[in-house]
């Protein structure tokens, strides 16, 4: 679908990253290494939480930069440049699920985020200890059960929450990014909500790390995200 | 899709609606009035919505990754490399246009050059042909001359009185 020239003209007039984008469509190499740095980390960080590999995400997020620098002679703005820029990285981390489920590898799902610093929700449980259920738990520990429970959505899910926390993306933005309505967005979100809350009830009633105790109706994986 | 992202897709209910937003702090104010008023008066609402929300809150343990410069400089690089390739191959592309297109113009100015031959050869008149037509009268000429008529001939050849001949003429 055709942009429009007022749709342009504002993001051209609004958006920083937008006029830094323009520059590297105009072959400005410093304006590149300028929207790398302002947006590596970000989308690192949203890759990592969505593959669950910190290695595979940085590489993707590679893979991300390229597409952007070879697609830079056809960029028009037609939307935020973050959303654009998460729309590429939503598809790079779809393409890369979809071969190493073609792979057959190891789930995606529930792989670990690092199998070097994560521990799995049983060795959890143990770190937690049994004797101690209601024991504080150290940030680390707490850091492993959030990615225990982010890790725990579907993929849809956990881009909606990602976008949402760290992009701070709005509902419409989301939906741009995802190509999805803002309605399907509010849905996928409260999902996801009512997923994290179920997977970290037993952490949020008693400091237990989640799946030292059954929760109500089972992980929300187990609705049927086989991927 | 898989059956939980088909799940996705059904709509949720106004409530469900109203706690998504007012979580999200995208409430208006007369329906935030009346969702205090129920969270109020309904324990299990309020312990849900308060769980909803520390939920949501402890995604902001999850760690942020941080870069160091060989990350940046690696994909620049990598960016660079590929770049280079994509101009390599430009180029290469372009000259294996221009060598179609040189190939093309001279087996198009051959073909012409050939068609041309033959149509003028076909409408123009040759000079030469005339000459090569009269060749046997040409070379017969002194004995024409000596005839003086050629009406005569032709009366000679109407008489039959040299058949072989009128033979091999014919």
């Amino acid at each position: 679908m055709a942009i429009g020239e007022s749709t342009i003209e504002m993001y051209r007039l609004h958006d920083p990253d937008v006029q830094l984008m323009l520059q590297v469509r105009d072959d400005d190499a410093e304006a590149f290494e300028e929207l790398m740095l302002r947006y590596q980390a970000r989308v690192v960080t949203v890759l990592e939480h969505l593959v669950g590999q910190r290695d595979q995400a940085e590489d993707l997020a590679q893979d991300v930069f390229l597409r952007i620098y070879r697609a830079r002679k056809s960029y028009v703005p037609g939307a935020k440049f973050s959303t654009w820029l998460f729309t590429i990285a939503n598809n790079v981390a779809s393409n890369a699920r979809r071969n190493r489920a073609r792979r057959k590898e190891v789930r995606w799902d529930a792989s670990p985020m690092d199998s070097r610093a994560t521990p799995a929700v049983e060795q959890l449980a143990v770190a937690a200890s049994g004797q101690m259920p209601a024991r504080r738990l150290d940030k680390e520990e707490m850091r492993d059960i959030v990615r225990v429970a982010i890790s725990g959505l579907n993929e849809r899910q956990r881009m909606a929450v990602l976008l949402s926390k760290f992009e701070d993306m709005s509902y419409e933005d989301i939906a741009a990014t995802m190509v999805l309505t803002p309605q399907a967005v509010k849905s996928l979100l409260f999902r996801a909500r009512e997923n994290l809350r179920q997977i970290l009830e037993p952490y949020l009633a008693e400091g237990t790390p989640p799946g030292t105790s059954e929760s109500p109706n089972g992980s929300p994986k187990s609705e049927g995200d086989d991927v | 899709m898989n059956a939980s992202e088909r799940s996705d897709d059904v709509a949720i209910s106004r409530d469900e609606e109203m706690l998504v937003a007012y979580l999200d702090g995208k409430l208006d104010e007369d329906a935030a009035r009346e969702l205090a008023e129920r969270l109020a008066g309904d324990e299990a609402l309020r312990k849900r919505v308060n769980r909803l929300a520390q939920a949501w809150a402890l995604l902001d343990e999850l760690p942020r990754a941080k870069l160091d410069e060989s990350f940046t400089r690696s994909t620049i690089e990598m960016v660079a490399v590929a770049a280079e390739a994509d101009v390599e191959r430009d180029v290469s592309r372009r000259k294996r246009r221009q060598w179609f297109a040189g190939m093309s113009g001279a087996a198009a100015l051959a073909v012409a050059t050939g068609v041309g031959f033959w149509v003028t050869n076909q409408m123009l008149p040759d000079p030469n042909r005339q000459l090569v037509e009269d060749l046997p009268i040409v070379e017969e000429m002194d004995l024409y001359q000596q005839i003086g008529s050629i009406e005569y001939l032709e009366q000679l050849a109407d008489s039959n009185m040299f058949p072989e001949e009128a033979e091999n003429d014919l």
